[in-house]
Parts: C-alpha cells; structure tokens; sequence
C-alpha cells in the first residue's frame, strides 16, 4: 500500500489520512463480510456488487492492488461462482494485510 | 453552488464529499441512492449532480434521464470506474436529454480534475483558452501519453432527417483528469506548443473510424475540426493527407472544420489553412459563432459547409449575410445545436441543409440516438 497518493490528497495531514483509512477499514470489513456470505450463498448477483464497491473504496484510498483483486471478482461474478473461491480467499488475506498496515500507520 | 452527490457505498460518497470540501464547496448534499436523490433534487434543484453509475435499486443511467426529465438540474459529473464505451454512451444519453456532462471521473479521484470541472459549470462561454485550473503540464503528460481522442456529433440532411456526417470532437481521457470535454477543458491546448500533436491523435482516432465505417456500408463525412494552435504547423494538412492514403480515404470522406474566429484571430494562417485543405481535396467547414465572425468571411472565397446558430435562422439580417457568404463561396448552408424535428421546416424554408446536433458519443451510438431523440422530439 503506497500512502501517497492519500497524503498528497490530505495536504501531507498524516492525521487525516489516518482518519481516512480507519474509516476504510470499516467499511471495507463490512463489505467484505457481505462479500464472504453472498459466496457462501452462491448470490453472484451480490458478489458482483460487493466486489464492485470494495474495488471502488480502495482505489478511493489508492488501494490499487487490492481493488485490482477485488476487480477480478467482480468479473469472476458474472462467470459463475466456481471461479471465485480462490480469489474471495486471496481479498480476505490482503483486506486484512491491509487493515494490518493502516493499524501501523501513524 | 449546490451540489448532490449520489453513491450508494457510504466510504465513497464521504470521500467525494471530502474532496468537494476542500475544494471550497460547502453547500453539498448527498444521498444513497437514485429515488432518494431524485427527492432531494426536486426539493433543493442542484446545480450540479455528481453520480455514480452503478447503484442498486434505480441504477445511474435511469436517475440521469429522469433528472433531465424533470428538469432538476444543468450538470452532471459522473463518477465511475467504468469502461470508457459504456461512458461515453451515457454522455450520449445525457447530452441527448439536455443535460451538459462537465465530466466523467474514475477513482482515485483528484482534487484538481474536480476542480476542473466545476470551473467549466462556472464558466460554461469561455472560449478565450484561458488555461483556468487546468494543469499545462498535465496536459502535455496527455498529449505524450495519446490521452486525445475523437468523440462524435452527428450532422443530419433537413430533409431526411439522415446522418450525413459526424463530427469528430476531440476529447481528453486523461488517466489523471478523467474524461474532459468542452471549451474550457480543451481550449488551452491550442496555446501549447504540442497542439498539433494533439490535433494529429484526433485525427488519427477518426480516420480509423471513417475506414471502418465505409467498410461497413456508411457513406457519410467525417469531420474533424481543426484550432489555430494545431494549423501553425504548416505541415499538418500535408501529414492528414498523407494519412488519408494510408488509410484509404479520399477527400470526400474526410473533411476539415474551421472556426469562423480563426479567420479573425489569425487571418493568415487560417487562409492558408483552408487553401492547403481545398488543394489536398479536402472539403472544408467553417463554423461561424458570432456575427464577428461573419464579418471576417470577406476573407473566404471557398468552402464546402458554412454553419451558423440555429438562433440566426429568425435573423434576417444574419441569415442573409450567411446566404450571401454561401453563394460566393458556394458552400451549403448547416446549423448547429438544434435539437428538435419541429425546427425542421423552419430551417427548410431558410434554405438550410444540414443540421448539427448536440449529441457526443460513439459514432453509430451517437447518430442512432439522435436520429432516435428527434424524431421523438418533433
């Protein structure tokens, strides 16, 4: 995760852009709870969509790996879910590596 | 200035908010979703509305045709992720239902191409290519990364209300920026020294889509416009005809648009432009804006299409003047921004041919759409 394009948008204000990123990590937890529910319920159509805002927050935030994961879900959704196992996992893995990351963040 | 911001996803629509914030907007209200925006829209008529495409319940692109519907508000922002067809169709919608798009946004937003955009709402008639909040810098990265690219106006026979050409419009899809459109977005490209550069990626973009179009069985124009900052290079016109070969097109396929103002502004390099044009068998369209710019058309001796505003065709005086220019030029005599079919017989009866339309888009989505819209109009 590069901070700099947050820190550019804040004016360099580490507190603010920590305000910001605690506030992703909310709303991006939240959302990827709902992401993990609609794949155990086989609901692509939710899948499509969770996996549609999770991408649109992190690339807010200049997440664009993350949001890049988050993308290929969001395609993989409209492919069926047999694709996407394997690639909620690897969100889940890199969501948490990345509220890991905003934590340290001072 | 009231804005609306529309987003269903609570951290996006904050962080927008955030942005306009810091920008020096202050008067900003938001909602969740489509139906709820249409209320606030109705109670509060913003004067901008930046939205999302992608909602759940009413999606994007029906909340923008019942804000045009009801008349709710002037501009729109889109902000949106998606691919660049898909937004260039809902510009089209948009355009078509008399809404002027400032923009479209993709994420991570910036604070300046926000700004960009609100600065074109502000000043919607500058045309004086004062650089405003564009960066010349980021314009150049634009031009060095072929960010330029022609989008497309239809221009329609009076009688058969037919597609006859397209105008190809340069647009900005600047990775930085978003997609710019517009004067103020555009107009300081012509200050720069790489303008012709720009003008040449246009160029390149319609000529593709000229080849592929007669392929396909459409025998229209298309026409690309030309500004000052492009046709100091001399030896523009020669490229454009060098590349007309390569790809097949005559003279007759493609033609080049000149602004009236050019002839005023720079009377020397506009004539030389339009006699380079004429000798490369191009035919040549000059856009007359205002009634100084008639003046200028002394210095015109030919031209295929001169195009004035609708508004003139209840001016005697000026369109007589515009007659009057057609005859010693022998051009045919074209509008522009007319939106409705009843307007028609009007235009017929001022002895005008064409008309051009205000519908920007991809160029069988735009033309389909317009042909569409009007004849729902009239």
């Amino acid at each position: 995760m590069d901070p700099h394009y947050l820190l550019d948008l804040t004016d360099d204000n580490r507190t603010v852009t920590k305000e910001i990123l605690v506030q992703f990590v909310q709303s991006d937890a939240a959302d990827r709870a709902g992401l993990a529910a609609a794949l155990q319920a086989g609901d692509t159509k939710a899948l499509n969509m969770l996996a549609h805002r999770i991408k649109g927050g992190a690339r807010c935030i200049g997440a664009l790996e993350y949001a890049a994961i988050a993308e290929d879900i969001e395609q993989g959704a409209l492919r069926g879910i047999e694709f996407l196992r394997g690639d909620v996992e690897a969100l889940e893995r890199a969501g948490a590596a990345l509220a890991a990351w905003v934590s340290r963040f001072h | 200035m009231h804005i609306l911001v529309v987003d269903d996803h609570d951290f996006t629509r904050s962080m927008t908010v955030r942005l306009l914030h810091d920008i020096g907007q202050t008067d900003i209200a938001e909602c969740r979703d489509g139906a709820e925006a249409l209320a606030s829209a109705r109670a509060q008529r913003p004067d901008i509305v930046l939205t999302d495409l992608n909602m759940p319940g009413m999606d994007g692109m029906t909340f923008i045709r019942q804000l045009a519907k009801q008349k709710l508000t002037d501009s729109l922002i889109i902000l949106s992720g998606l691919e660049l067809s898909v937004l260039r169709a809902v510009e089209s919608l948009a355009v078509v239902s008399g809404l002027r798009v400032l923009g479209a946004v993709a994420k991570p937003f910036r604070k300046d191409a926000l700004a960009s955009m609100l600065h074109a709402h502000s000043h919607p008639l500058s045309a004086s290519g004062s650089a405003g909040d564009i960066d010349l810098a980021g314009l150049e990265r634009g031009i060095a990364m072929e960010e330029f690219k022609a989008w497309y106006v239809p221009i329609l026979d009076v009688k058969s209300l037919r597609t006859v050409a397209l105008e190809a419009v340069p647009r900005w899809e600047s990775r930085e920026y978003g997609t710019l459109m517009g004067l103020n977005a555009l107009a300081p490209v012509n200050r720069l020294a790489a303008a012709p550069e720009a003008a040449k990626q246009v160029v390149r973009d319609a000529m593709l889509g000229a080849a592929l179009w007669r392929q396909m069985g459409w025998r229209g124009t298309v026409i690309v416009p030309l500004g000052l900052g492009a046709l100091r290079d001399e030896s523009l016109l020669d490229w454009i005809h060098a590349q007309a070969r390569i790809n097949g097109i005559s003279g007759h396929v493609f033609a080049i648009a000149l602004e009236g103002a050019a002839f005023t502004e720079d009377a020397g390099t506009a004539a030389f432009a339009l006699a380079r044009a004429l000798m490369n068998e191009f035919a040549v369209i000059v856009h007359l804006r205002t009634p100084e710019d008639l003046a200028a058309m002394n210095l015109l001796t030919a031209s295929s299409t001169i195009t004035c505003p609708a508004s003139w065709v209840s001016d005697p005086v000026l369109l007589h003047r515009v007659h009057e220019c057609a005859s010693r030029t022998r051009a045919v005599v074209g509008v522009t921004n007319v939106d409705e079919a009843r307007l028609f017989d009007a235009m017929h009866e001022a002895r005008i041919h064409l008309v051009q339309g205000t519908a920007v888009g991809e160029p069988a989505g735009a033309a389909e759409t317009y042909e569409t819209h009007l004849r729902v109009s009239g």
